[in-house]
């Protein structure tokens, strides 16, 4: 019986190892590339492996790297602080308060969670475009800042976790409403803040097609677009590629396994 | 602190700010948006032009900014649109109507006497920018597109390198026999490089090719398609006969070739190479030139290859028009468009301009093949014909479609959006 | 109502204020722009032109257009089925106690927190045809080239194990919570009543899964409805069109061609189709 045991555990496993080689094969495929000097068409010659820093001091030096990363840091940054920050505010309200209008106001988020984001990019583009913000961190700003899933996660995280009663307290005791945000509410959902603080960071960081319409110099590209356009130049050489992509993602990887806990919290939020 | 003391400083604060500001008001900024021309070009190029400029206006502050070639014409569009446009812009030939006819360009004659321009250029080149009555581009460069040979290959197969094919039909048999090669000494080489990738402009590929069979792309007038004929006819069975025999793969069809392969010698002839191509390669293998050498332009009916003109251009809501037209003439001037020219492999357009890559094996012969060229279609919608063939071309190449059907419908379209 | 309790609910408002003004800028009135813009012809120079209903007519009469529409609903098909039960799979297979299972899921967890563009340029380079890894994997065991990526036939079941991959990571979280969500008494009572591991899984696991399901299946459809990045880098929407989707047509024309247009048109068409799935997703998960 034992060893039945034994030996069903050794498959779970194999297929455990054989499956996180599928999950995180590419990956290690990519950052092997980049280390390689060996010239081989295909990136890695498996029986040639020829390590070599050059193509990562190539990719800081000669592309414009650290202007993209800078570009996605400010936009990313700012879009998960304020995102977060009034997300809270809304979400607080919602969950707590009661006034006349709240029904509305609650529909109209969820409708405008509905729309996905060519119903209303072309406008947003050409209004952008007619107040000269295109190619300008506005857009990024702007459009990154209200986010409807953010509202409802944290409402319901606010109505789960805080108690009404220490809300109620507090107002006895005098606190104006901010205060009562600010000293009560916000410590108590610092989990659920940071929660959505790492979703909107993960979801704007990687962000393409918004950055590629709204931004015209490479200049001005964040990361995900730099990255992309490179391909047609630096189209013959795999290795400079892989090396630049694998900056690229260094941040996102760095941020998921300080944070992993958190994002897989998320995830399950959403469920209810 | 005391108040007078206080007082001081503040005047004092407020005089410095005041002559920064008259400092930053009296230095006129312009923005030139260029394209990849040269690898390193700012350190190679444009600073020591930009020094020089300023040793002579040092009044004008320019800024040089290198944009992809990717989407550079939604790109340059939404800068127009957007009232923010640069004030200096390098624009192909084919881009005028689509700026000109939004009104988005400047008349250069309004501050280059239509003389001097005259003077300066060829007048042949100076009319494709020109536009009821005025002359909107002022030509930097014309590049032509060849076609390279891997020599090592070459002598591999016994052909000589002083009598590289001439035909298509020549090309075919060479494809052919560097085939063989490959499948007698079991290596892996392509005998042809020609890539039907979307991202490729067919101003290098498709277009030149139907201009060797006899034919043309739209219509003397431009209204209509002209390419579903014996001409067009010839170009689709030649591509298909390629893909066919194996002689260009599969993949390079739809996803486009990698320099590596002509580097790595698996590559024996490629389509579309331009000067900065080659500057491109040789930046990749400083070995290049031994194993590379230029092939003739293929003849199917005419000896004719794509041509094109770069230009420099002042878009209308440009900050300063006036410095940007400086900075211009500067560039276009015969010492700095010569050096320019040098460095990045086109040849000059200026008038009395002299040959400039005699002692290069490769860029002489581009230099050479310039009586050959000849430039791309100007109209509006480029964009969209441009993908309609791209698509048709794909559909054949792949076997998808028959040819007749292909260019019928092609043709359709094309028609449609020209309506 | 006393000034109390007006001033309580104008501080409400206050708090809700970044972001109804936001939705009202950058979401409500553009939406209602391309209402409007899809009735007109505009090249973004100039002003818009009305001309009813001439950009639909227009769409409906473009065999791009059905074939872009035709593609998108056939990539959901590609996509969906397999990111839901491959998800729902792993997580059955990670959930469990055995030493190191927590390092195991995190991994798995890798390719949804990498961005889109990133892992297209890897997979790109995987399935490349001649200078691939995976084509040159199976050179050396003696099998031939695969087409992935150049043949119009097999690019979108190729971009689609890319969605695919990066979907089960997502789901496998999904399904892992949904998973432990079912309470453990449930099990019990089954094995006493002598039920084997399989049919308390397809009779009892399965059924009660059925909302996690149904939010998996909607989150992952609706995305891949919207699937844009992965096809523009990977493939640029061919070749021949075989993964050229409703939202490549809207950029075409929205930002290449620059007819708004029409475009605006396209992502009405889009903007209905998506609506209805998310209405259908209210209804189902109402009714559990």
């Amino acid at each position: 019986m034992r060893a039945v045991r034994h030996l069903k555990t050794a498959f779970v496993y194999l297929g455990l190892v054989l499956l996180a080689v599928v999950m995180a094969g590419p990956f290690i495929a990519m950052i092997l590339v980049a280390f390689q000097a060996n010239p081989v068409v295909t990136g890695v010659d498996i029986f040639n492996l020829d390590f070599t820093l050059d193509n990562f001091t190539r990719a800081l030096n000669e592309s414009r790297l650290s202007r993209w990363f800078w570009n996605s840091l400010v936009t990313t940054g700012v879009i998960t602080i304020a995102g977060t920050f009034f997300s809270s505010l809304s979400g607080y309200v919602l969950a707590k308060r009661d006034f006349p209008g709240k029904e509305v106001i609650f529909w109209l988020f969820l409708a405008v969670l509905m729309f996905p984001v060519h119903a209303w990019i072309i406008p947003m583009f050409v209004q952008m475009s007619r107040m000269g913000l295109v190619n300008t961190y506005w857009p990024f700003f702007l459009s990154g800042s209200s986010s409807a899933f953010g509202i409802f996660l944290l409402r319901q995280y606010i109505e789960q976790n805080v108690v009404t009663d220490v809300l109620d307290a507090a107002r006895i005791d005098g606190c104006g409403e901010f205060r009562t945000y600010g000293l009560i509410v916000l410590p108590s959902i610092i989990p659920g803040l940071t929660t959505l603080a790492i979703f909107l960071f993960i979801q704007w960081w990687g962000q393409f097609m918004f950055a590629l319409i709204m931004t015209t110099t490479s200049d001005m590209f964040t990361l995900p677009v730099g990255i992309a356009m490179m391909q047609g130049v630096a189209r013959g050489n795999l290795r400079y590629m892989m090396a630049t992509t694998t900056l690229a993602m260094l941040p996102t990887i760095i941020v998921f396994i300080f944070f992993q806990k958190y994002l897989m919290r998320g995830v399950v939020m959403q469920l209810d | 602190m005391r108040t007078s003391s206080l007082y001081r400083m503040a005047a004092l604060t407020l005089l410095l700010t005041l002559a920064l500001s008259l400092g930053a008001a009296a230095q006129t900024k312009i923005v030139h948006w260029s394209f990849p021309l040269l690898e390193n070009e700012m350190e190679r190029l444009w600073q020591p032009f930009i020094e020089k400029f300023n040793a002579i206006h040092p009044d004008i502050e320019v800024q040089v900014e290198i944009m992809p070639w990717a989407g550079r014409d939604e790109r340059m569009l939404t800068a127009v649109v957007s009232g923010n446009p640069p004030d200096v812009v390098y624009l192909n030939e084919f881009f005028l109507q689509m700026f000109v006819s939004r009104g988005a360009l400047e008349p250069l004659d309004k501050y280059i006497d239509q003389e001097e321009l005259l003077r300066r250029f060829p007048e042949q080149l100076l009319s494709t920018g020109y536009h009821e009555g005025h002359y909107y581009l002022a030509p930097m460069l014309t590049s032509t597109v060849g076609i390279l040979y891997n020599k090592n290959i070459v002598e591999a197969v016994g052909w000589d390198v002083n009598n590289l094919p001439e035909t298509w039909d020549e090309l075919l048999q060479f494809a052919e026999d560097v085939k063989q090669y490959a499948a007698a000494t079991g290596q892996e080489i392509w005998p042809v490089g020609y890539s039907a990738a979307m991202e490729e402009t067919l101003n290098m590929t498709l277009f030149p090719l139907i201009w060797q069979a006899g034919g043309d792309i739209l219509s003397e007038d431009l209204s209509r398609a002209a390419f579903n004929s014996e001409a067009g006819r010839a170009v689709f069975e030649f591509l298909r006969t390629l893909v066919e025999k194996e002689y260009v793969s599969q993949a390079m069809v739809t996803t486009g070739h990698l320099e590596d392969y002509f580097i790595d010698g698996r590559l024996a002839v490629q389509f579309s190479v331009d000067a900065p191509q080659i500057d491109a390669f040789r930046d990749r293998d400083p070995d290049f030139d031994s194993y590379a050498v230029m092939g003739p332009i293929l003849r199917k009916e005419k000896q004719i290859t794509y041509g094109t003109l770069g230009a420099w251009a002042i878009f209308r809501n440009a900050n300063n028009p006036e410095a940007a037209a400086k900075w211009i003439e500067f560039l276009t001037s015969p010492e700095i468009n010569v050096e320019f020219n040098k460095a990045t492999g086109f040849m000059s357009p200026i008038q009395g301009a002299p040959e400039l890559f005699a002692e290069d094996p490769l860029l002489s012969v581009l230099e050479e093949q310039r009586v050959y060229a000849r430039g791309g279609m100007t109209i509006q919608d480029e964009r969209r014909v441009m993908d309609v063939l791209k698509r048709a071309q794909q559909a054949v190449m792949l076997g998808e479609v028959g040819i007749d059907q292909a260019l019928a419908d092609a043709e359709r379209e094309v028609n449609f959006i020209l309506r | 109502m006393t000034k109390g309790k007006t001033k309580q609910w104008l501080v409400c408002y206050l708090f809700l204020l970044p972001n109804i003004i936001l939705y009202l800028t950058v979401r409500l009135v553009p939406f209602l722009s391309t209402v409007g813009l899809s009735f007109t012809d505009w090249r973004l120079i100039g002003s818009p032109r009305f001309i009813g209903l001439k950009n639909f007519v227009d769409m409906f009469n473009y065999p791009v257009f059905w074939k872009a529409l035709q593609n998108t609903f056939q990539y959901a098909l590609y996509v969906v089925p397999p990111s839901i039960i491959l998800g729902l799979l792993v997580a059955v297979l990670v959930n469990r106690d055995l030493p190191g299972i927590k390092v195991f899921r995190a991994l798995y967890f890798l390719p949804y927190v990498t961005s889109v563009v990133f892992i297209a340029i890897v997979w790109k380079w995987i399935f490349a045809a001649d200078w691939g890894l995976l084509n040159d994997l199976l050179q050396k065991v003696g099998l031939p080239r695969v087409q992935w990526l150049s043949s119009p036939r097999l690019a979108m079941l190729s971009v689609a194990i890319v969605a695919i991959w990066q979907n089960v990571s997502f789901n496998m979280l999904v399904f892992l919570a949904g998973l432990q969500g079912i309470a453990r008494d449930v099990y019990e009572a089954a094995m006493i009543d002598g039920t084997s591991k399989l049919q308390s899984f397809v009779y009892i696991t399965i059924p009660l899964l059925r909302p996690t399901a149904l939010f998996a299946a909607i989150i992952t459809t609706i995305n891949s409805f919207q699937v844009f990045d992965l096809t523009y880098v990977m493939t640029q929407g061919g070749p021949l069109d075989s993964t050229y989707t409703l939202v490549y047509y809207l950029y075409d024309y929205g930002f290449r061609y620059l007819e708004m247009g029409h475009a605006s048109a396209v992502a009405m068409v889009l903007f209905l189709l998506i609506f209805a799935l998310s209405v259908l997703q209210r209804r189902l998960l109402a009714e559990k």
